[in-house]
């Protein structure tokens, strides 16, 4: 059974010491919404965790300089295959290396979207690097990001490609400071 | 207290006797490939093999289990007998009949690649166990699936104990156990390794036939591997039901569109059909397809390679009781 969230504008806060992270979205019937996360030690190394709609209060998110969004291409290659990179936790490509970096399902509008963005290879590479700076309010706004994709823009993506690069690269957009 | 019970041990052991069940090691594993190799790509230090991690990975890679309906396992398209490839089929064969829509590949000296499928979609050992488990027209299953089979068979919990101390079945030592049996699949025993190692010599033919490979093939089909780690185009048109574009699945390239992983040629004698669709049903058939497009060679001179070609058959890798079906 796939649990069904229903996101009316502020649907989702992660608590943290220092970050917040919020999800809004009008219209959306959310049915998954995962997405990796990485927040970058001043060495540049990389703590990752898997952010989970049907599972949020898992996740605490310590502040940090700089996050990424998505998975650096070392670790696409090189996996440990535990823990949140196990491939039990459905963000996994099997028929080639990687990880997804943003799961999308659901409707919006009433329209069916599947989006499974992600890869580590040029030029298609979704992964992204948010600096902070002061901010410690990180909103990740759905309505905007429906609003502005493409109007030519598929509904169902589930490789790696120039189309879910155009949708990777809509979202990170709208991924909000404050 | 300490003092005591130090005594009750020395007691024991002194008397002969057992007190505690000791955690049985699991053996070390030493592989041997020939120098000539070189260096093994994979990190054999991250997945160390032990006896009882290869046996639990046989166990797995000829078990139906791993399919959704239980009824291919991984030597179905890739048997022993035929140097780990799917002999006398165009493509593979998943569950329920389904064909894919590639040639399976052969296994052997998968240590030495850097890429795995014909499109190199795969760049690392540990991620092509999962390949066709998940694929709808190979084993169409998943890993809670076959992970809740495993935990309830009668034998498979002792097996991962054996392997790994303990009854744990997690993705990573499902992988490990299936890349450790798959890691010693190593076909270094043909007549072209006799040769190199001094023990044999070619006949004339083989040598005149090595000496066109060298000229007209090495280039792609480097031996002693008799592959080269990259993709090349193998100058076949498109077959229009399948629509394969090879490595441009992958990168979406137009530069590497219709390029195909250089499939390694050792046991080549095996692994029938030939090239990535296996359109073509014998090797006389390949080399008149470079002939007409790449080389221009008279019909002796075809025989000549064909001669050498066949000095890369392995028999003891096709027939060694290790890598087949365990009983």
């Amino acid at each position: 059974m796939r649990l069904v969230f229903f996101l009316i504008l502020i649907s989702a806060s992660l608590t943290a010491q220092n970050l917040h992270l919020k999800v809004n979205a009008h219209e959306v019937e959310m049915e998954v919404f995962m997405l990796y996360i990485g927040e970058v030690s001043k060495y540049g190394d990389i703590t990752y965790e898997l952010y989970d709609l049907s599972a949020q209060s898992s996740l605490d998110l310590p502040y940090t300089s700089s996050m990424v969004l998505g998975v650096d291409s070392t670790s696409q290659v090189i996996s440990s295959f535990e823990g949140i990179f196990d491939p039990l936790q459905g963000m996994y490509w099997t028929w080639q290396n990687g990880y997804i970096a943003v799961k999308m399902e659901g409707k919006y509008l009433g329209e069916e979207f599947v989006y499974h963005l992600g890869g580590f290879r040029e030029p298609f590479v979704c992964y992204h690097i948010i600096e902070l700076a002061e901010h410690s309010l990180l909103t990740i706004d759905l309505d905007a990001f429906f609003e502005s994709l493409p109007s030519d823009i598929s509904r169902h993506i589930m490789s790696p490609g120039s189309e879910a690069k155009t949708v990777f690269d809509t979202f990170v957009s709208n991924v909000l400071l404050d | 207290m300490i003092i005591t019970l130090c005594a009750v041990l020395v007691f024991g052991v002194s008397q002969g006797k057992r007190w505690f069940t000791p955690l049985a090691q699991p053996q070390a594993y030493k592989l041997n490939p020939p120098k000539y190799f070189g260096d093994m790509v994979y990190d054999i230090s991250s997945n160390p093999l032990t006896a009882e991690g290869i046996a639990l990975g046989r166990a797995l890679f000829y078990d139906p289990i791993l399919s959704l309906d239980s009824t291919i396992s991984c030597a179905t398209c890739h048997s022993s007998y035929t140097a780990f490839s799917h002999v006398d089929h165009a493509l593979s064969h998943g569950i329920g009949d389904t064909l894919g829509t590639r040639n399976a590949l052969p296994i052997q000296n998968v240590g030495w690649h850097k890429t795995f499928r014909w499109d190199g979609g795969l760049t690392h050992l540990d991620a092509q166990v999962m390949a066709p488990l998940h694929n709808a027209t190979e084993m169409a299953s998943n890993l809670p699936l076959v992970f809740k089979r495993l935990r309830h068979s009668d034998y498979y919990p002792a097996l991962f104990e054996a392997a790994f101390g303990d009854t744990s079945i997690s993705t990573r030592r499902f992988i490990d156990a299936l890349v450790q049996f798959q890691l010693i699949l190593i076909s270094n025993n043909a007549k072209y390794d006799s040769v190199r190692r001094g023990e044999a010599k070619f006949t004339a033919q083989e040598k005149k036939g090595f000496k066109l490979f060298k000229r007209n093939c090495a280039s792609c089909h480097e031996p002693p591997l008799f592959m080269n780690n990259d993709f090349t185009s193998n100058n076949l048109p498109v077959d229009s039901s399948l629509m394969d574009l090879g490595r441009y699945r992958v990168t979406q390239r137009p530069q590497d569109s219709l390029l195909f992983k250089t499939p390694s040629l050792r046991n080549i004698e095996y692994t029938y059909p030939y090239m990535h669709d296996g359109r073509f049903n014998t090797i006389y058939e390949v080399l008149d397809h470079y002939d007409a497009n790449v080389m221009a060679l008279s019909d002796e001179e075809q025989t000549e390679i064909y001669a050498f070609l066949l000095t890369l058959s392995d028999y003891s890798y096709i027939r060694n009781p290790d890598f087949a079906f365990p009983h």
